[in-house]
């Protein structure tokens, strides 16, 4: 398996504004399952192609355990890149398919058909060796794609958005599939994605990326509860952001004084929290608001209250909201391990 | 439209255009055949013995005219594919412009593309030889070949090859193993379009050849000409022959209820 390291990595596209990869570092290690998480635009899919060889970038370095392959063309690296849409071959069958990359290397026939059952086996297609790519459904075509890349045995897979074109229930086992398969394999996986919840499931960890650079990295929820920046925090639905000061484990505001967690930065910054872990009633950290408005968002509804001029959204279950009604005092917790300071904004 | 109606208009349209060449073939097996008679009088295969006989020009000519049709296809294709791909593919800077200059050869009257040429064959020395022929056939060929494949790689997905390249094949894999397959029935389009275009060929095969290379076209004319309408007859149907084995061979394509020039996706 390989060890995966961008370093310094720089492109702009021919007539782009804005650079697709900026400074980008990051290390991807052996065996690991990393998940590159951006909105779309970010660069994100761009970097994956860097590492698979499909674009050379204008600076930097890609390093597979160490040594740069930077003069590497793609079909001579370590990595297979999976499409977004599977590219399945229309002329050739499911089988066919699935022995493409060894047929490219010249394997023995009979190596090749046992290999491809196998692979075919992995992805519990095992009796549709015979079908076309046109007949198969989505769900079918995207796991014969991962069989395609998984009988290479690369030391890396790129997975380019493997679930955006299912629907939500395919979704649910293919990322279990995909979990499954990479830990069995051991392979170095590094998964391109712009669902949030998609990464934090598949990734051992998760990277963020926004505007062609690396914002943050670490577990799942890391990355949601303890943003690094406002960028961070707003890209996963953060909406409170409170100027104050930090000092001695408090937060000083317009709310008053609040407690915060342990580790919390010290100094000039905006407290944020996210709309789901606030709580109505008394305890640590109680403020009182009076509620402006409320949204009903299906499974959660969405409460906006102010206090001295200062903004708070929650995302509360029907029976917390039910005693918010627009003009009425209310009275809110905000629990202190959900508060987070973001230091210098 | 009903059914009915359908086949009647089917039968008018085949009938009109049948029509024309039907006192061709009549000529080509008549013995004396004078004007208030409606068929001729007497049959004959006299001038299909004729047109084979040892001395005979025609089978030379049907071998030249063969030989020219087959390499000018192929290396209209040769050109025409790479061509094509750029135009159908890419959006570059002058891309109408570059479409208006191709297409030019097929407005320009042939007489005057193939002038123009000559002086410069004439140069070359590849004046009154089959290689001048096979190139100047470049002219009206070509274009086709680049109009058929450039809608065929709109329709062409290039990530395909991208992920076979990513999937270990080498370039010449991909194009053997990706692009060819996806391709292959505007190819054969394309090839039999141009194969085509070149059979028919006259003015400039005229021009260049001097009438030293001789093809089915140039005795057809010829023999229409003296008055011999028994081997212009024969001349005729032998330069049908190609069209209509290859419009039955892709008259699905052509009807556009086929997947040629419909693409890859």
């Amino acid at each position: 398996m390989t060890r995966l390291t961008l370093n310094d990595l720089h492109l702009r596209h021919p007539g782009a504004e804005r650079p697709a990869l900026d400074a980008l570092s990051l290390e991807v290690g052996n065996g690991e399952m990393l998940a590159l998480l951006g909105p779309s635009g970010c660069g994100k899919t761009t970097a994956l192609r860097v590492v698979a060889g499909l674009i050379a970038p204008d600076a930097g370095e890609v390093r597979f355990d160490g040594v740069s392959v930077g003069h590497l063309p793609p079909e001579r690296r370590e990595a297979v890149l999976v499409f977004q849409s599977g590219q399945l071959f229309a002329h050739m069958d499911v089988a066919a398919n699935v022995g493409f990359g060894l047929r490219m290397q010249h394997r023995p026939k009979r190596e090749i058909a046992r290999r491809v059952a196998e692979g075919l086996e992995q992805v519990q297609l095992g009796d549709l060796g015979h079908r076309r790519p046109h007949e198969l459904s989505g769900g079918q075509r995207q796991r014969v794609a991962l069989a395609r890349a998984l009988v290479l045995k690369p030391g890396l897979l790129l997975l380019d958005e493997p679930l955006s074109s299912l629907d939500a229930h395919l979704r649910t086992e293919m990322r279990a599939l995909i979990r499954r398969l990479q830990r069995e394999t051991g392979i170095t996986t590094l998964v391109v994605t712009h669902d949030q919840e998609e990464a934090a499931v598949l990734g051992d960890r998760v990277a963020l990326m926004l505007g062609g650079r690396i914002h943050q990295i670490g577990a799942g929820a890391t990355l949601w509860n303890r943003p690094a920046d406002l960028e961070v925090a707003r890209f996963f639905g953060g909406c409170n952001f409170i100027p104050g000061r930090s000092s001695g484990g408090a937060f000083d505001c317009a709310l008053g004084r609040l407690a915060l967690p342990h580790a919390a930065p010290a100094g000039e910054g905006c407290l944020t929290l996210r709309p789901e872990a606030i709580e109505t009633g008394e305890g640590e950290n109680a403020v009182t608001l009076r509620v402006i408005e409320t949204r009903f968002e299906g499974l959660l509804t969405r409460i906006t209250a102010e206090v001295a001029g200062l903004r708070l959204e929650a995302l509360m279950r029907a029976g917390a909201a039910r005693g918010a009604t627009p003009g009425q005092d209310i009275r809110w917790r905000l629990p202190r391990e959900a508060l987070w300071v973001l230091p210098g904004v | 439209m009903s059914p009915r109606l359908r086949i009647l208009l089917g039968l008018a349209l085949i009938a009109a255009l049948v029509a024309p060449l039907l006192p061709l073939a009549l000529w080509s097996v008549a013995r004396g055949w004078f004007f208030p008679q409606i068929l001729p009088a007497n049959w004959t295969i006299e001038p299909w013995m004729q047109a084979f006989a040892p001395r005979s020009e025609i089978p030379g000519a049907l071998a030249t005219t063969t030989l020219i049709a087959l390499a000018a296809a192929a290396l209209a294709l040769a050109l025409g594919i790479p061509a094509g791909r750029a135009l159908g593919l890419y959006r570059f800077r002058g891309k109408a412009l570059v479409e208006l200059a191709l297409l030019a050869p097929v407005i320009v009257p042939g007489i005057a593309v193939g002038l123009g040429i000559h002086g410069v064959f004439l140069r070359l020395g590849l004046t009154n030889s089959v290689p001048g022929v096979v190139l100047v056939h470049l002219v009206p060929t070509l274009p086709y070949v680049i109009f058929v494949m450039s809608g065929v790689f709109a329709n062409y997905d290039a990530e395909a090859e991208a992920q076979a390249r990513s999937l270990g094949a080498r370039p010449l894999q991909v194009l053997w193993h990706v692009m060819l397959p996806a391709i292959a029935p505007g190819i054969v389009v394309a090839g039999l379009f141009a194969f085509l275009v070149s059979w028919s060929q006259y003015i400039l095969t005229l021009t260049i050849g001097g009438g030293r290379v001789v093809t089915l076209p140039l005795l057809l004319y010829a023999q229409a000409g003296a008055g011999r309408n028994d081997q212009a007859g024969v001349l005729a149907m032998l330069s049908l022959g190609p069209g209509l084995v290859i419009l039955a061979l892709v008259a699905r394509q052509l009807t556009g209820r086929g997947m040629a020039i419909g693409g890859t996706r």
